[in-house]
């Protein structure tokens, strides 16, 4: 709470005191006295606003475009945030109030801080301008608040938590228009309704029959009836709705981030560009009155919304999109320890009061004597296996070992049956190397305590990020302890800390054993089921994108192709569209020619293999009459939109 | 940096402060120090132009110094209440105008150490810990009752002082018991005066912070007093618990 200065002050006054005092200086006392006074009652007063300031404070935030307030906000396009503090009661007069930008915008223009005094009547108001790069959701923490005299000679800061999420929608632009729209028929349905290559009643010819009794006489073509001298009937193609049905993939695999070469403050994750060709597609649906739905897939769960029409029904679907893209990747076997300092920082940043010593507390020898986990996934080299075994070592060379030699001492003095060079060889042991055994356990304590400074840290994150955890998660009593223990546990309840607060973390593709971590073949199985429910329930003409990634592993792909043989064989067309990561060439381009570097070649292998799953894929599916589509491609919404027009045309021609 | 310091609310303390130095200077004249009364105006003078933090603790010092030293070879020795009073609230005066100064010049807020330790990662660089503003009070947010407030310290604090040393002074000349001596007595009773309110504030504030824990604070302080009651068997029931998972996995009844 002192700052320097204010410790410089007191120790001034306090050395002006005894000296006055000492050399019996009157002034000298009485200014020491004064300046002691001085300082009291400032801190007193300081205490008394920090008090006020945390029972009273009021937050208030507004998100705003050009027209006025908004409630979400849209990728692409830029916002204001006005945040505006005031007190219930009383005044502080001075304070400064900086508001930490949310991680799924950008920051672009206007101050996030402000200072001066705050009350009821005199608010605190912060305004700048945010830009939204990606889909999400954008989470505001609250403010932090840093309080200080007009000298400085106290500080403190805390965090006035109050989380805002805001959703940021997808952007829905419409694709360009690149084939010329011809008439092709002599009249064209109204929208919402697209020609089907069945009989039935609409207005486009479709046959001529032979004419059955029941048929309506208004259907007869009279002029071919008299040619051929008999009764000939016209039938007419179907005019039904079609349904389009896009089937998400929300996985772990595409919700891991990766740097982003032209903007590194960014991470671009594959989720996102199936996110926009999704978007891209409702928009299109909806402005030709299509009735679209969704379904999210991932490992665990499918989530959906029934094909419906209408700007409510989009921006359900937007909505729906938009917290997808605010999920985050999960692994439950990845390393903790690489999680640690980013949680750690935020917890700080956040929840200062609950890391608290007072509250959240670390035995200052705890660290000296215990090293981490007993059982630990993750294992990190020499140190950190003489960090957790020190007590154990110390123990046994110093007391286990001991005992048990005088034990066998003492059996050796009442047996006669032991031989007189094995008793040399325990006399020797006991007097010489007994004394060095525990000389070597105290030095290699000691070696471990000097070089482990930075593991002992890292345990010290661990047990206060574990008890904030345990809280915040409602963990059971014994929950604390677990996620100490357990590596798997605290990994994915970092994790999730992270996600909640939309963090972007990067984690390892691979364990120490070269394991996919990512891999879950439920995935396969969920997107199976959700194609399956949706092809029974499915009627004429029903088109079904799949934008999901099937490249990780093709080996249990077999449920999917079940599916869509079902979805086919009901008349349904079916189409993939797999995401490819950012940077990997598209692979119908040619691989760069690579260098003689190691990386180069790496990557080069990285290349052709990526390229080989995906003609794999292609060929696999194309047997099922599915065409594949790489995400990446630059006009992807073009090839996708004209594909499905396509579809829309044959309808049921097959 | 430039525009702050020239700005009106910094011009007026830059001068309150030169006026204090010179109230200090002319008061110490007239206690008898003579041209050594010019003495603190150099780290004052100084660390205004240099808009150095550490100029009220040089004058500070160099004020102890002088009465220190000046009572040996007979410099000080004016026993004047009004100008002692005068001479203690241009002190008081100096320090608070010229760290107001700094506050609106250089540095209101001190930095956080922590963030120096924030993550290194380039999409979190800027997140947090980043303050982006200038840790300063803007220069438009000062207004008169700020100096109202100074002028009435520096009147009421040197009388309160004064009414300390008056206490102490009396104390240490009537109540000094018998084999000590009356310099030992002043220190104990300062320090006992300093320790027992330090002690009493603490505790105070200790308890008012029990008291005003939020539903939060208090659980998990709740929690961790029973992991601290049950640590060991739990440690070694979890870590027993994690060994018999890994050698599932590796028998192969576990993913």
């Amino acid at each position: 709470m002192l700052t320097t200065r204010g410790w410089w002050l007191l120790a001034s006054a306090l050395s002006l005191t005894v000296l006055g005092l000492v050399l019996r200086q009157g002034v000298l006392a009485w200014l020491g006295l004064t300046l002691l006074l001085w300082l009291g009652s400032e801190w007193l007063f300081f205490l008394l606003r920090l008090a006020r300031l945390r029972s009273s404070l009021t937050l208030q935030r507004t998100f705003a475009d050009e027209r006025g307030p908004v409630q979400t906000l849209w990728v692409g396009r830029s916002f204001t945030v006005c945040v505006r503090l005031s007190l219930r009661t009383g005044r502080v007069p001075f304070v400064l109030v900086c508001d930490p930008v949310a991680f799924a915008v950008r920051h672009r223009d206007g101050k996030t801080y402000a200072d001066g005094p705050l009350g009821v009547t005199q608010p605190l108001e912060i305004r700048y301008r945010i830009e939204c790069p990606r889909a999400g959701m954008a989470r505001f923490e609250g403010v932090r608040v840093e309080l200080t005299d007009y000298q400085g000679l106290f500080a403190r800061w805390f965090f006035a938590r109050q989380p805002v999420e805001v959703p940021i929608l997808p952007a829905v632009v419409a694709p360009r228009r690149s084939a010329a729209l011809l008439k092709r028929h002599n009249a064209l349905p109204p929208p919402g309704t697209h020609r089907l290559a069945k009989p039935g009643s609409g207005s486009e010819l479709l046959d001529l029959r032979d004419y059955q009794p029941g048929d309506p006489p208004r259907t007869i073509a009279w002029k071919v009836s008299a040619r051929r001298e008999k009764l000939i009937t016209r039938e007419f193609e179907s005019e039904v709705p079609v349904r389009s049905v896009l089937f998400v993939d929300v996985s772990s695999a595409v919700l891991l981030p990766s740097p982003c070469a032209e903007a590194p403050e960014l991470l671009s994750r594959p989720v996102d560009r199936l996110i926009e060709l999704a978007a891209a597609l409702f928009r299109v649906h909806t402005s030709r009155r299509d009735l679209s739905g969704l379904y999210l897939v991932d490992e665990e769960k499918t989530q959906w919304l029934r094909p419906a029409r209408g700007r409510a029904h989009l921006n359900n679907l937007l909505r729906l999109l938009g917290q997808a893209a605010a999920l985050g990747p999960r692994a439950c076997r990845a390393d903790p320890e690489l999680l640690l300092p980013i949680a750690h920082s935020l917890a700080q940043e956040i929840y200062p009061d609950l890391l608290d010593a007072r509250l959240n507390q670390v035995p200052f020898w705890l660290t000296w004597w215990i090293g981490g986990p007993l059982q630990p996934r993750h294992r990190h080299g020499i140190i950190d296996w003489l960090n957790r075994h020190k007590r154990s070592l110390l123990l046994g060379a110093t007391t286990w070992i001991p005992l048990a030699v005088l034990l066998v001492n003492l059996a050796a003095a009442f047996t006669d049956a032991i031989p007189s060079w094995a008793r040399t060889m325990l006399g020797a042991f006991s007097l010489l190397g007994l004394p060095l055994l525990v000389l070597l356990a105290w030095l290699l304590f000691l070696v471990t305590i000097t070089f482990s400074g930075p593991r002992r840290k890292q345990f010290r994150w661990r047990k206060r990020l574990a008890a904030l955890l345990a809280h915040k998660h409602g963990l059971p009593p014994g929950g604390l302890e677990s996620l100490l223990q357990d590596d798997d546990a605290l990994s994915e309840h970092l994790q999730r800390f992270l996600t909640s607060h939309h963090v972007p973390y990067t984690l390892p593709l691979y364990d120490q054993r070269g394991r996919w971590l990512f891999a879950d073949p439920r995935k396969i199985t969920r997107l199976a089921q959700a194609l399956l429910s949706t092809a029974s329930h499915g009627q004429d003409n029903e088109l079904y994108v799949l934008l999901v990634d099937l490249l990780e592993d093709q080996e249990n792909l077999l449920p999917l192709f079940s599916a869509i043989k079902v979805a086919r064989a009901r008349h349904h067309q079916v189409m993939v569209v797999q995401p490819w990561p950012r940077g990997v060439p598209l692979p119908d381009r040619p691989l760069p020619e690579p260098s003689n570097s190691l990386l180069d070649q790496l990557r080069k292998h990285y290349y052709q293999q990526m390229h080989t799953a995906f003609g794999r894929l292609k060929r696999s599916l194309a047997g099922l009459g599915v065409a594949v589509l790489c995400a990446e491609a630059d006009d992807a919404e073009q090839l996708l939109l004209e594909r499905m027009e396509r579809l829309r045309r044959v309808g049921g021609r097959r | 940096m430039r525009e702050r310091y020239q700005a009106p609310a910094a011009r007026d303390y830059r001068l309150a402060s030169l006026v204090c130095l010179c109230v200090l200077a002319l008061s110490l004249w007239h206690e008898g120090f003579e041209a050594w009364a010019l003495l603190p105006l150099i780290p004052g003078l100084l660390s205004l132009l240099l808009l150095s933090s550490a100029g009220p603790i040089f004058v500070l010092v160099l004020l102890g110094l002088l009465y220190g030293i000046g009572s040996r070879v007979g410099l000080g020795t004016s026993e004047s209440w009004w100008n002692s009073g005068l001479l203690i609230a241009a002190c008081l005066s100096y320090t608070a105008c010229h760290w107001r100064l700094l506050s609106l010049t250089k540095q209101a807020v001190p930095s956080d150490p922590r963030w120096a330790k924030a993550p290194a990662h380039p999409h979190l660089k800027g997140r947090w810990f980043q303050r982006e503003q200038a840790s300063v009070r803007s220069v438009q947010q000062t207004n008169a009752g700020e100096w109202l407030v100074l002028l009435l310290q520096a009147s009421l604090f040197p009388l309160l002082g004064l009414g300390g040393w008056l206490v102490l002074d009396t104390e240490m000349s009537l109540g000094t018991p018998q084999g000590v001596s009356l310099r030992l007595w002043g220190l104990l009773w300062l320090a006992w005066v300093v320790l027992g309110l330090l002690g009493g504030g603490y505790a105070l504030f200790t308890l008012l912070r029990w008291y005003h824990l939020s539903r939060d604070e208090a659980e998990l302080f709740l929690q961790d007093e029973l992991w601290s009651a049950t640590r060991g068997p739990q440690r070694r029931i979890q870590a027993t618990i994690v060994q018999q998972r890994y050698h599932a996995e590796k028998r192969g009844e576990r993913p």
